[in-house]
């Protein structure tokens, strides 16, 4: 079992280094890489480990960065406090949405879980004269200060984006090997036997999507502080099925899948944009072919293959 | 004493009458065999008892105490298991975690005697699977994914043991060593468990039940020893189809 510990500590001690010999835009690309992986690390504690597919994730992203940046442009929070109010506003968007959207199952929590997304959006819209709406508005950078540690700055940005993804990486490896990580895998599949085992399936997925949204309301807050931009495009249906694709190609149910999709992603894009001006066309060939292939992603597809201790 | 009663328990589904009015009773350390032809309501029957489907009407008793408006999960903690008839394990865990996730449920609920890992293995050896602990359980054969169910129910250490068509698809080794295990768990004194077993399999059923309850069209038809049912008309008549 201890593999699987050098494994994800290996990669966190791989990326705290990388910083040091990648080139500043790469340096860039990868801050952002880390804090999107964040986010798809917590879509997939519903969709990959509890089976909950959620068509709504955008909101819970968006309420993060809201919360955090509307703390700061309107209450001229510090960062510590903004970025608790950005959490908060996730967990509690996840609670009251998770009372709602758990009534339904399979394709009714999908719709709904849009639905409510969509409702997000269209409030953020509507409140206009706070949010300035589509346009979204900058966080000025010495608000962007943390103890000292200017986060507008490309090193400390990456750290910054390094420490929220080793901690959540962390956690979320803690979580999966534990007792609640293999109920939610009892859920996941077979929630009837689940069920007659004594478990309160409702409970436990309320507990899986406030946990999720605000994981992913986190990774909303920090991509607030760290590139200083809100935006009401972030709130919108992309968002919502990115996660689903970073995770979808780097494994559902896997610790390390949504960081290897993010990045994969992202890279696939920089790179066949570089090249050509088909690159939507090399994308979606690629993904078609990776969806063909390997229908359990990258590190699923792994797993399947005999590298049965990755979690 | 009785662990468990229902009193004029039934359950329609749109027109058609499943089980209706059922008074039942179970002593506390009984094997209790319920057969019936099929179609007879003996699973829609025992899964009002456990909570997985409502009653359309009538009292669900455990322990003396009124569990009819329960949902299931709490029925389990109260102590019951059930084992279901179609096999209905988690099909991308190893078996040990299938039975791990029956102990910790009780485990959780500070119902505690030895570690997780133990608990889980003492199950498995005694169904005979503990060789395959770290075997998919969508890799095993079929009668071994029985036997893994039945592992689970024992690893919940219930009060009531609901067996659902337990030995259907096992060889008749693992068959005797079912009706030994069964036998094992009834005989157990402070930790005595009740059973309630719906088989389909007559010699089980006469090697294992005290008492046997017929169901046909719903009713209960009949209820009594092995031997009474044996020589009872209206069952004979109920199996072969023949005027009473």
């Amino acid at each position: 079992m201890k593999r699987i510990f050098l494994l994800h500590i290996g990669l966190i001690v791989l990326l705290f280094f990388a910083q040091f010999v990648l080139p500043t835009y790469h340096q860039g690309v990868m801050a952002r890489i880390m804090v999107m992986a964040v986010f798809a690390m917590g879509y997939n504690l519903m969709f990959g480990y509890t089976g909950l597919l959620s068509l709504g994730h955008a909101m819970f992203f968006a309420a993060g960065m809201y919360g955090c940046g509307l703390a700061i442009k309107l209450a001229g929070a510090g960062v510590v406090v903004a970025l608790g109010a950005g959490l908060a506003s996730a967990a509690i968007l996840a609670l009251v949405v998770g009372l709602l959207a758990l009534r339904t199952i399979g394709v009714g929590f999908m719709i709904v879980t849009l639905m409510f997304a969509q409702t997000l959006y269209l409030v953020i819209l509507y409140f206009g004269t706070y949010t300035r709406g589509d346009e979204g508005f900058a966080l000025a950078a010495d608000s962007r200060i943390l103890a000292g540690i200017d986060l507008t700055q490309p090193t400390a940005r990456y750290f910054a984006a390094w420490v929220l993804f080793s901690g959540v990486l962390l956690g979320i490896l803690a979580l999966v090997r534990s007792r609640r990580g293999r109920v939610m895998v009892a859920i996941r599949e077979n929630e009837e036997r689940a069920r007659m085992l004594g478990y309160d399936i409702w409970r436990h997925k309320l507990v899986v999507v406030i946990l999720s949204g605000t994981i992913s309301g986190a990774a909303g807050a920090t991509y607030a502080l760290l590139f200083g931009y809100v935006g009401a495009s972030f709130a919108q249906v992309p968002y919502s099925i990115f996660p689903l694709l970073w995770v979808l190609l780097g494994g559902p149910g896997t610790v390390l899948g949504p960081f290897i999709g993010t990045l994969f992603m992202f890279y696939l894009v920089d790179i066949s944009s570089g090249l050509t001006d088909a690159w939507m066309l090399v994308v979606g060939v690629t993904l078609v072919l990776l969806t063909l292939f390997l229908p359990k992603g990258l590190l699923g597809s792994l797993r399947a293959r005999g590298v049965k201790w990755l979690v | 004493m009785n662990l468990l009663q229902t009193r004029a328990l039934s359950r329609h589904f749109g027109g058609l009458q499943a089980v209706r009015d059922v008074d039942f009773t179970l002593p506390r350390g009984q094997i209790r065999a319920l057969i019936g032809p099929n179609g007879a309501g003996k699973t829609t029957f025992v899964s009002m008892l456990c909570g997985r489907i409502g009653a359309s009407s009538g009292q669900v008793f455990f322990e003396g105490r009124d569990i009819t408006a329960l949902p299931a999960h709490k029925r389990i903690r109260l102590g019951m298991a059930y084992t279901f008839q179609i096999t209905s394990v988690f099909a991308d865990l190893s078996v040990f975690e299938n039975v791990a996730l029956a102990v910790q449920a009780r485990l959780e609920r500070g119902q505690a005697s030895g570690g997780l890992t133990g608990e889980v293995m003492a199950a498995l050896e005694r169904v005979g699977l503990a060789g395959r602990a770290e075997q998919r359980a969508d890799a095993l054969a079929y009668g071994h994914q029985r036997l893994l169910e039945i592992a689970m129910g024992l690893g919940q250490r219930p009060k009531l043991l609901i067996l659902d068509e337990p030995t259907q698809g096992l060889s008749d080794g693992e068959i005797e060593a079912f009706i030994a295990l069964i036998r094992g768990l009834a005989g157990q004194g402070d930790e005595q468990t009740t059973v309630l077993l719906i088989e389909h399999n007559i010699p089980v059923v006469m090697a294992l039940a005290e008492r046997i309850s017929v169901l046909n069209f719903g009713a209960i038809i009949a209820e009594g020893s092995p031997d009474e049912i044996h020589a009872n008309g209206e069952v004979q008549a109920a199996y072969l189809g023949g005027a009473p």
